[in-house]
């Protein structure tokens, strides 16, 4: 005896083998079909000469031409005006990071496991305690614990919070101003302090500036651990001119999202759980159960990825160094001499762009207007073959 | 007003030179044959049409031996799915993509995401069983279809068929458990 299925099911079942579009009447083509292999098995085209075929793709050629001609400028400026400053960046642009949004939600750690990438034991990692180890050479949640900042380190000394296991987690910055010799060596030598095996990188780094007046700035991305001994030997490369240091508390936010997390994958297993108990429950009943899953696992995945960012906040610390000559002397004041000399080469510059500006206006109306200059010089030519005809058949003409 | 003609009445008809009949047969069935030949070809309308088309070829040619042994409808759904097996191994020789048990490999990313869609499930669901349950899931849910002429159609008892239809629904189900589990 079949069982009975929940509405919905039965709804789904039947709607794929509906056919929601009109009847396209195959019946008549079947018709054609078997009236035409009555007459004949087959039917030759009939014979097109030469010249009708290239003709035709003349004409072709002739009638996409002038539709690209046609349409090319008013598409432009329609997806120009539409965008304002750029072509080409319409829907296309905007439903592609949504689309790829969705594949990275997607792609998490429970796809990842579905297809071999990352061992299940990772993807079921115990919350809390399992966060302490290393990820992809940068320390997780934890290992701020396990840091050794100094008394005397004004970061160090900052006001933070504890959490449940006595874990402080804080996202640290810090800035430097340093006056030194020689600029270009000591930027060489902030770049070695860098150590790219702990997962230290450099963010951001400039030189500007003429030799004498050359400065320096580098956004360093130091392990949490090695902040107080990176700023020691920072300040022993020049004259420090300033110092700032802080620190974001964000245990809160950590401890919330773990709790979140730990709370999501309870309920998921025991979902799993109750899913394999009841495997001769009613569709309707499994449909449900599959939706919570789903609903759970992204929100596991919105959590795993939340906590993965502060996880990186944490253990990396940002460190703005500037670095500006020790001595470098005030430019003097210009004299009159000086400001004569300034107003003189501001007044030949203007002249020169003023003559540029000039000669590009010119070259555009040359270049631009070609086509109408071609059809000006035919005109005058033809105009003035013309007249000299005139005049040698009024010459010829027998006197009255 | 005058009573609708049978469906054997519109088939003599037809044989007999009427081809309006045809036409007439056609718009009871064209739309229903469609869409359980899509279903059977993986959502594949343009293969649907094909068989359909082949379906009312084989009207028109073998309709004058038609016997009256079933019913016109029960002769012309047993036509339609025989061309759709026809088209599905003809694929399969030919090297295709199969059309029907997809299911192999991981899922990829975007059939991960739509996972929790339900409409999804249970299609990939369907596609996911093999060729015999799956006709008799389609066939049994068509629409208007009784047990009874779905039996007819397949030519086998009501009760293997609803045995037969258990096991499908069965399958079903562990298919729908097996994907939220993977």
């Amino acid at each position: 005896m079949s069982e009975q299925l929940a509405p919905e099911i039965e709804k789904q079942l039947r709607e794929l083998t509906a056919w929601t579009g009109p009847a396209p009447g195959l019946w008549r083509t079947a018709l054609r079909q078997a009236g035409a292999a009555g007459r004949r098995r087959r039917r030759r085209l009939p014979r097109v000469p030469g010249w009708a075929w290239t003709g035709l793709a003349a004409a072709g050629v002739l009638i996409a031409v002038g539709l690209s001609l046609d349409t090319w400028p008013r598409g432009r400026s329609a997806a120009k005006s539409a965008d304002g400053d750029s072509w080409f960046r319409g829907p296309a642009t905007t439903a592609v990071p949504e689309a790829r949004r969705e594949q990275a939600r997607a792609v998490g750690p429970y796809a990842a496991a579905a297809r071999g990438m990352m061992p299940a034991s990772e993807r079921y990692a115990g919350g809390y305690a399992a966060n302490t180890g290393e990820v992809a050479g940068r320390p997780m949640f934890g290992q701020y614990a396990g840091g050794t900042p100094t008394a005397g380190d004004p970061v160090a000394g900052s006001e933070i919070t504890t959490g449940p296991a006595g874990e402080r987690y804080v996202v640290r910055k810090a800035t430097v101003e340093l006056g030194v010799a020689d600029v270009r060596a000591v930027f060489a030598k902030i770049v070695h302090l860098v150590s790219e095996a702990r997962g230290e990188y450099v963010q951001e780094s400039s030189l500007t500036g003429s030799a004498e007046h050359l400065e320096g700035q580098l956004t360093l991305r130091i392990a949490v651990d090695r902040l107080a001994d990176v700023l020691n030997e920072l300040r022993q490369l020049g004259k420090v001119r300033a110092e700032t240091a802080g620190g974001e508390d964000v245990t809160t936010q950590v401890v919330d999202i773990e709790a979140r997390l730990r709370n999501e994958r309870r309920v998921e297993v025991e979902l799993l759980e109750l899913l394999e108990k009841r495997q001769d429950a009613p569709l309707k009943e499994i449909l449900e159960l599959r939706r919570a899953i789903g609903q759970v696992r992204e929100t596991i995945e919105q959590l795993t990825a939340q906590r993965e960012r502060l996880s990186r906040l944490v253990a990396l610390a940002t460190v703005l160094v500037i670095l500006r000559p020790a001595d470098a002397p005030l430019p003097a004041a210009p004299g009159l001499l000086g400001h004569f000399a300034h107003a003189l080469r501001e007044a030949w510059l203007s002249g020169a762009r003023y003559l540029a500006d000039s000669i590009a206006l010119l070259l555009s109306v040359l270049v631009g207007g070609l086509a109408w200059w071609v059809l000006l010089v035919v005109a005058v030519v033809v105009i003035r073959a013309a007249r000299r005809r005139s005049r040698r058949a009024a010459a010829r003409l027998p006197a009255s | 007003m005058a009573a609708e003609e049978s469906d054997e009445q519109l088939l003599r008809e037809f044989v007999g030179g009427r081809k309006a009949a045809l036409g007439e047969l056609a718009r009871r069935y064209e739309r229903s044959l469609l869409g359980l030949a899509a279903a059977l070809l993986g959502g594949r309308h343009d293969l649907a049409c094909d068989a359909v088309q082949e379906t009312w070829l084989r009207v028109i040619r073998f309709g004058g031996q038609f016997q009256g042994r079933s019913s016109v409808r029960t002769w012309l759904y047993r036509i339609g799915i025989n061309q759709c097996r026809t088209l599905l191994a003809t694929r399969a020789v030919a090297g295709e993509e199969s059309l029907a048990g997809r299911p192999a490999g991981g899922p990829g990313p975007d059939q991960a995401a739509r996972a929790a869609d339900d409409n999804h499930a249970v299609r990939r669901a369907v596609e996911g069983l093999d060729d015999d349950r799956r006709l008799v899931i389609l066939l049994c849910y068509h629409a208007g279809m009784t047990h009874e002429q779905a039996a007819e159609i397949l030519e086998i008892p009501v009760g293997t068929l609803k045995s037969r239809l258990h096991a499908a629904l069965s399958a079903l189900r562990a298919a729908l458990g097996a994907e939220v589990r993977a």
